[in-house]
């Protein structure tokens, strides 16, 4: 079913790396939130749906179950030994290209399709570790062949692409595959991916002390001069007031994500 | 251990420390369609005890409209890049390359410099109507004079680790009462 911009458009929120389960999350909500707080009185129809990976995940990590009880036989690693790892792990994942990977990929390919077959716009809405599975899913749907005709985006099943405290300018993502997009072929129409981050994030930096950024380029290094790119990719590095670490778990508060992401689901 | 507390505590504020403030100005004038609208212009900035300046980016809110354009610091200033298929020069068919500066603030490199006071920005461009978009884009109508918005420092607040300071919205009057 072609895409029909007059139904609600549905936002979907792909988490980061995360502790705990998938009954933990509620990042859909946030971002439910957030767009309300900025549209003031305008009857915008959207809805925003999770994308829930973290039980793969975890299931993946049970054969280091072992390890992680002998991690936490002690006061500091009962503190911290268990999180660690379970964030660790989720990394570690996402870069081997294996099983645990494919699965998560697959799941949110199959989450986007779903959408597109109802009909809704559909617009990802990715954080932290989960932009590597955005940015592997979306580019897969526009190298299978079947979607994405330039000329009309009823026929595309996202309509648009906004990443907050992404790492994916990091050299660990580089080299594993991800250092080029695909491109949507010859047409008029543009695909927007927008690259929301914090000055001082330091999952941006990959430096844990929170690396200042500035005058840095990380979605827009992927640009080409090929006018079949297609693409319209943009860096908005963004205040959102926090410092360190606080400054990666942010954006789900910050009224310009807010601001552009009603830009974005609108347009 | 109370005072390796509170030395502690004393440290993680030197390095953590942040004074935020919200920006914002808002003026009326005509948008892209010539309809007389509300604007308002707001950004965030964030003075570190100990490192940089934050700001911005800018962001301009248009009555009755979802579009939410950006103005950030870049090698020609502080500017809205206009984009492909959005945006558009007066009088042209074509959208812009990518990277067209379609707005500048005036007398300012960086956004962490731009103190209260008038501000003086120019918009060059319109936007290209799309029937696939929920709302009309829209922003100020572009002109060759500048548009000055009164700025204002709206929020100022120290904390340790710092705050998202709120940002106004803007609400439309045709939907008032509904």
């Amino acid at each position: 079913m072609p895409v029909n911009p007059r139904l609600p458009r549905k936002v979907l929120v792909v988490h980061g790396v995360q502790t705990g389960t998938d009954n933990d999350l509620n990042q859909d909500k946030l971002i439910s939130e957030l767009i309300k707080s900025r549209i003031g009185n305008l009857p915008l129809h959207y809805e925003c749906a999770l994308y829930r990976y973290e039980n793969i995940n975890d299931a993946a990590q049970s054969k280091f179950k072992s390890l992680i009880k002998l991690l936490v036989a002690n006061p500091i690693g009962q503190a911290v030994g268990k999180e660690v790892l379970d964030v660790v792990g989720d990394v570690v994942i996402s870069l081997a290209n294996g099983s645990t990977a494919d699965a998560i990929r697959a799941g949110l390919k199959q989450a986007i399709l779903d959408i597109y077959e109802a009909g809704n716009p559909c617009y990802i809405v990715a954080h932290s570790l989960g932009t590597i599975y955005a940015f592997d899913v979306l580019n897969q749907l526009i190298s299978d062949g079947e979607y994405f005709d330039r000329s009309s985006r009823k026929t595309w099943p996202v309509q648009g692409l906004l990443t907050i405290g992404s790492p994916i300018g990091l050299q660990m993502f580089k080299i594993t595959g991800r250092d080029k997009i695909t491109n949507l072929g010859p047409g008029e129409k543009w695909f927007r991916w927008l690259n929301i981050w914090d000055h001082n994030d330091p999952v941006v930096s990959g430096n844990i002390f929170g690396q200042y950024l500035s005058g840095f380029k990380i979605a827009e290094d992927f640009r080409n001069d090929d006018p079949a790119q297609g693409w319209v990719i943009r860096d908005i590095p963004t205040d959102t007031g926090k410092a360190w670490l606080m400054a990666h778990t942010a954006y789900w508060h910050s009224p310009v994500v807010g601001d552009k992401l009603t830009d974005m689901i609108s347009s | 251990m109370k005072l390796t507390t509170y030395l502690l505590v004393i440290c993680l504020g030197i390095l953590s420390g942040c004074t935020n403030y919200m920006y914002q100005g808002q003026l009326s004038a005509s948008d892209a369609y010539g309809q007389e609208r509300q604007f308002i212009l707001y950004w965030p900035k964030t003075e570190q005890l100990l490192g940089t300046t934050n700001a911005g980016p800018a962001i301009l809110l248009t009555e009755c409209s979802t579009t939410r354009i950006d103005f950030s610091d870049q090698p020609q200033g502080i500017i809205f890049r206009g984009e492909q298929g959005m945006d558009r020069l007066p009088g042209s068919d074509a959208a812009v390359s990518d990277d067209q500066v379609c707005g500048k603030f005036l007398s300012y490199d960086k956004l962490a410099d731009v103190p209260p006071g008038d501000l003086a920005l120019q918009v060059d461009c319109e936007p290209i109507p799309d029937d696939f978009a929920a709302f009309p884009r829209d922003y100020l109508k572009a002109r060759a004079e500048p548009y000055v918005f009164p700025v204002v420092e709206e929020t100022r607040h120290w904390s340790l680790f710092g705050e998202t300071p709120p940002a106004p919205v803007l609400y439309c009057r045709e939907f008032s009462g509904q």
